[in-house]
């Protein structure tokens, strides 16, 4: 029989799950990890969250196949990870009681006056509605537009727009906006 | 400061004040044992899996029922400990063989364990270019899948267990032609997982007479393995000898735990070329086939032949996604291939002398 020779360069092979997966990780795992702590409060929980939307991913490559769509396929993935392990696991009861739970140990001044800051707003954004929370941390964390919060969330753009202003009502009522502060 | 930012500003700030104290572990790994033990589960792609965050609710509902009475005088330990027979009594079923359900013991009550088939990674210890090098280069771990039938609801304890057994029972080919048991005479009697930890006990105290390295071998193989059932990542294991000693191997030091390296310091454990993809002795369907697996080689280059009956019927060069010391990734479409048996072997070559530095061998079949 003939000897068949060939190359298999990185150029030129498709990839397989296991390479796409390789991939998304070294890009996507930290800042996801982040995010879905941001909606859960929970090192363990978000990794936990974050681990399963990558096999989620895996599992299903052959159809995403584009890097851009597995990201936004594991965005929504982590989304509705965080709100089904709130809802299930009473996550609530513990994310409430961790919003004023301090930042940072013993630090300088100015550190100090960003943890006051952090924790103000931090203990604020708990205490909202998980839908207003949830675009609020895409809108001020990951920098999405309406367009892809709409997308991650699976809602209307012009819901996306009335839980953003809701939240931020609320979060200048909380905390204050030299903007609007001594304005009736 | 405050003062001259608005609500969105101190939003922003907040969000990525507090986002940036959050440090994740490693879990790289982790995401593809899972992901090819979900393969091998459901190979039709549709997975029934369980959140991983719901699996200690399952335990805890299972607890419940045993509390309840359902299963009442049993010798079940309080949870989430795990324990076990010796490992001999651990079954093993290779992961493309049919799956049968072992039978059912004969009830003695009302309620009757169910069993459900799990897919499990277990490290295995090989010489790094066995066998396509006659001369022993070192000793590495390797990962398989076996599949074996565990009671329900299966949990992070049971399924590190189950791995822990088969990893203990698993035997190293030697030339010419034997094989090691390294852990002859060790039994995993119980694990216990917690959020901080995986704690195994061991029966035995292991061979004394074996090399050093690979008396720590052996122990990155049982922590690897526990680690990877468990499914949370890089998790501190701790060894506990159920004599009450303070070593195994009659020199490894057990009083602190065990983890894995940082990833760049992974081939120092692990072999340098996986064929992860087909599985050793899988029959596939007729149609194109695709080897694929991770490697750790210089400039990324790989080698590769293919037999059938014996017979070289293909061969080529192939990149991993990156050089050493990085682990990259790669695959070799193989194209529409008839039927008959197969061996498909990935080298890498040594810039020295060219000798061969690292190889990994496995056999398939196409119907």
């Amino acid at each position: 029989m003939a000897v068949v020779s060939t190359a298999a360069g990185a150029g030129a092979r498709p990839a397989s799950a296991d390479e796409a997966i390789a991939s998304l990780y070294a890009a996507q795992w930290r800042p996801l990890v982040r995010l879905t702590w941001l909606l859960v409060h929970d090192d363990g929980l978000a990794e936990d969250i974050v681990q399963d939307a990558f096999v989620a991913t895996h599992r299903h490559w052959d159809r995403l196949r584009d890097p851009d769509r597995a990201t936004a396929y594991l965005r929504r993935a982590v989304v509705n990870g965080a709100r089904s392990a709130l809802r299930h696991r009473g996550v609530e009861e513990r994310y409430a009681a961790t919003r004023s739970a301090p930042v940072l140990a013993a630090v300088p001044e100015d550190l100090a006056t960003l943890r006051a800051r952090t924790d103000d707003v931090m203990g604020v954004l708990a205490g909202l509605p998980a839908r207003q929370r949830e675009v609020l941390t895409l809108r001020y964390y990951l920098d999405l537009s309406e367009a892809e919060i709409a997308a991650v969330l699976g809602i209307a753009r012009g819901s996306v727009k009335a839980h953003a202003s809701r939240g931020l009502a609320t979060l200048r009522a909380r905390i204050g906006d030299p903007r609007t502060e001594g304005l009736s | 400061m405050s003062d001259h930012l608005d609500t969105e500003d101190r939003v922003r700030e907040a969000l990525r004040h507090r986002a940036a104290l959050v440090d994740p572990a490693d879990r790289l790994t982790a995401i593809l044992d899972a992901a090819h033990a979900e393969e091998l589960e459901h190979p039709g792609g549709h997975s029934l899996s369980r959140p991983r965050w719901l699996v200690p609710l399952a335990a805890a509902a299972a607890l419940l029922m045993i509390v309840g009475g359902v299963w009442l005088a049993e010798r079940r330990p309080t949870a989430p400990l795990h324990s076990a027979n010796p490992p001999t009594a651990t079954p093993s079923l290779p992961v493309t063989s049919p799956t049968p359900t072992p039978p059912s013991p004969t009830p003695t009550s009302t309620a009757v364990p169910s069993t459900t088939s799990v897919a499990l990674p277990v490290y295995v210890i090989n010489d790094n270019a066995w066998p396509v090098s006659a001369a022993t280069t070192r000793w590495a771990l390797f990962r398989e899948f076996h599949r074996v039938p565990l009671a329900q609801p299966t949990d992070a304890g049971s399924r590190a267990l189950a791995a822990a057994g088969l990893a203990l029972a698993s035997e190293t080919p030697l030339e010419p032609g034997g094989t090691l048991q390294v852990w002859q005479g060790v039994s995993a009697r119980s694990v216990s997982v917690s959020a901080t930890g995986i704690t195994v006990t061991l029966g035995g105290s292991g061979n004394a007479a074996l090399p050093a390295a690979l008396k720590r071998l052996a122990v990155d193989q049982l922590v690897w393995t526990v680690q990877g059932a468990v499914g949370r990542g890089n998790l501190p294991v701790r060894l506990v000898m159920a004599d009450g000693g303070s070593t195994v191997f009659g020199s490894v030091s057990v009083t602190s735990t065990f983890s894995r390296p940082a990833p760049l310091q992974y081939a120092t454990v692990l072999g340098d070329i996986w064929v992860t993809a087909p599985e050793p002795g899988a029959v596939l369907p007729a149609g194109t086939v695709t080897v694929s697996g991770q490697a750790c080689v210089f400039e990324a280059a790989l080698q590769w032949e293919l037999r059938r009956s014996g017979a070289v019927v293909a061969t080529g060069s192939a990149m991993a996604s990156i050089g050493a010391p990085e682990r990259g990734t790669f695959s070799v479409p193989l194209g529409r291939l008839g039927a008959g048996d197969y061996v498909m072997t990935v080298w890498s070559t040594s810039m020295k002398d060219g000798s061969i530095a690292a190889a990994r061998q496995v056999s398939f079949t196409v119907a």
